[in-house]
């Protein structure tokens, strides 16, 4: 008897703990925005330090989608948002703040860099994607099967790079060879293989993973660097977008935090992380 | 009024445990009928293609269910041999003073996160399978199929173990006392005692392995394809990878959420037929 009242006075008591806690700005979506968000809500935190900050990520899709559920504060996102999520969501007033600019540049295993192929133009790209181009020695390197990489449909950087090289955000990616979600996976991934092509934001590029030039249509190669970004002449080039519903009142809380990282002090964060900030 | 007293009290706690234990999976197997409702109305027959590409309304889920059959296969024929053969050498053949060690490592394994495998299958074997194989990738069903098999291996190897444990040495002693050696013993008595209780562990391992989904997720690469030649050295996908990555991309009451529980619900139908079909070979002996 007594172990009975003990085990229900547990029960209860953790049930009782399940209160929503006071100050919480819950944030998901793009793992490309992820890390400013990441930095800045640290630093937020220590300025605001009853506010408590929850980050998530999944993809842009996600951030798109809980806050039309009203499941999230802020959404993050790295991609336009599509008429069908306007309309799959009537009640939710999409409005986004862009933050800061990224490019998304085409991804290449050291091993190839290093033989020698440090451009290309869309249209190769494109092909590689489709399918028709699938061995390295068709592009003058060593015979090596092209590892194609992808991410999943709604990542933004996705429908970001699909738009540029085969013309249609949800296009179908034949030759592909393996899908991918966070930016940190294809990294990973790109890193471990020998022959790989993939698709990444600027601000992830490592030391193992190479970014290729584009060759556009005049033959000029374009490198992707933050000149060329801010000039407009890379021809991948998203905003990283915080999305809010404007239906529903604005949070005070998020109001501040939004307006932090637009501040000099959050486009400071931008900036060491690599990615474009907004004046520039 | 019967006096309310210990035994009336234990009787209808136990009676609502009950209810509440048969209510759950009935709900569970409702709730997702009635989600994927919208998908065998509007799409039907759609759902039989292997070409899954909703921008196009395109839901054909054939592929999914492919690479989770292929995927749980391969994890059977690679795991019930194996953990059988050690279940029975860990009872016949090991030392008592060896047992228990053995034992608790076995307990040990069993109950390691499943993101862990996830893990060291990306960062292990993904890279030794392109070694060893000559592959682009190795993030290929045959990945998932070996990964899945070490996962359920220490679970099962447990449970033969429990079984085998149970036959009574008088059966042994008595079998070799008419003239029978170990491996005539293994065969003739501890095996066919054994039959039905096995059968169960092998279903409950093909249920865990068919839901799992951290572990699949990461080493499955997650192509919504038919593999095509040299099927398990492919990446493909499974429905778990799938539900895994993609069920929050898409809003509640939309066509590809509901196509996705109808996935769900067409996982559950093997283990619940190899149930039915084994309960009643069971009652029937």
């Amino acid at each position: 008897m007594f172990f009975l009242r003990l085990y229900l006075l547990i029960t209860f008591g953790l049930f009782c703990s399940c209160q929503s806690p006071e100050a919480v700005i819950r944030i998901a979506g793009s793992s490309t925005v992820l890390p400013v968000i990441e930095k800045a809500a640290a630093a937020y935190s220590k300025l605001h330090p009853h506010i408590r900050i929850q980050i998530n990520t999944g993809g842009s899709g996600i951030g798109v989608n809980q806050i039309g559920l009203d499941k999230i504060d802020i959404g993050m996102i790295s991609r336009d948002i599509s008429v069908d999520e306007i309309q799959a969501f009537p009640k939710t007033d999409f409005k986004t703040i862009i933050v800061g600019k990224d490019a998304v540049v085409p991804v290449v295993s050291n091993e190839i860099y290093e033989q020698g192929l440090i451009e290309l133009d869309l249209n190769t790209i494109g092909d590689i994607y489709r399918g028709k181009i699938k061995n390295w020695q068709d592009l003058g390197l060593k015979p090596n099967e092209i590892l194609v990489i992808d991410k999943e449909a709604s990542r933004g950087t996705r429908q970001v790079f699909m738009k540029a090289i085969l013309g249609n955000k949800n296009a179908r990616a034949i030759g592909v060879d393996l899908v991918l979600g966070h930016n940190n996976e294809v990294q990973t991934a790109i890193a471990q293989s020998q022959q790989a092509i993939g698709m990444l934001s600027f601000a992830w590029l490592s030391p193992e993973v190479k970014a290729l030039a584009i060759k556009n249509i005049q033959g000029q190669s374009i490198q992707a660097n933050l000149t060329t970004i801010k000039l407009g002449k890379y021809p991948i080039v998203r905003s990283l977008g915080l999305l809010i519903d404007v239906n529903k009142p604005l949070n005070p809380d998020v109001e501040s935090f939004l307006n932090y990282l637009l501040s000099e002090a959050g486009q400071a964060i931008v900036r060491e992380l690599k990615y474009i900030p907004v004046d520039a | 009024m019967l006096k309310y007293n210990k035994e009336l009290g234990l009787q209808h706690t136990l009676a609502l445990s009950f209810f509440v234990i048969i209510a759950l999976p009935v709900l569970i197997f409702f709730v997702l009928l009635i989600q994927s409702k919208r998908a065998f109305l509007e799409v039907g027959l759609g759902l039989l293609s292997t070409s899954w590409f909703p921008a196009g309304q395109e839901y054909g889920i054939l592929a999914m269910l492919y690479g989770s059959a292929v995927v749980v296969i391969l994890a059977l024929a690679i795991a019930v041999p194996l953990s059988l053969l050690s279940a029975l050498a860990l009872t016949e053949f090991v030392p008592k003073s060896l047992q228990l060690t053995i034992k608790s490592i076995l307990e040990i394994l069993a109950g390691v996160p499943s993101i862990i495998y996830g893990l060291l299958g990306i960062v292990i074997l993904c890279p030794w399978l392109e070694q060893v194989f000559d592959i682009s990738t190795g993030r290929t069903l045959f990945a998932g199929g070996l990964l899945l098999a070490l996962m359920i291996l220490p679970m099962m190897i447990s449970l033969f173990e429990d079984v085998f444990s149970q036959i009574p040495h008088e059966f042994r002693d008595n079998s070799s006392s008419l003239g029978l050696n170990k491996s005539q013993i293994i065969l003739a008595l501890i095996l066919p005692i054994s039959k039905y209780p096995c059968f169960n562990i092998i279903l409950l391992a093909m249920s865990k392995a068919l839901g799992e989904t951290m572990a699949i997720m990461l080493v499955i690469g997650c192509v919504d394809k038919f593999p095509n030649f040299w099927l398990p050295l492919s990446a493909g996908q499974t429905v778990t990878s799938k539900l895994g990555r993609d069920l929050g991309n898409y809003s509640f009451h939309s066509i590809e959420f509901s196509v996705m529980i109808a996935m769900a619900l067409i996982l559950l139908i093997p283990t619940i037929i190899f149930s039915f079909v084994l309960k009643k070979r069971e009652l029937v002996r």
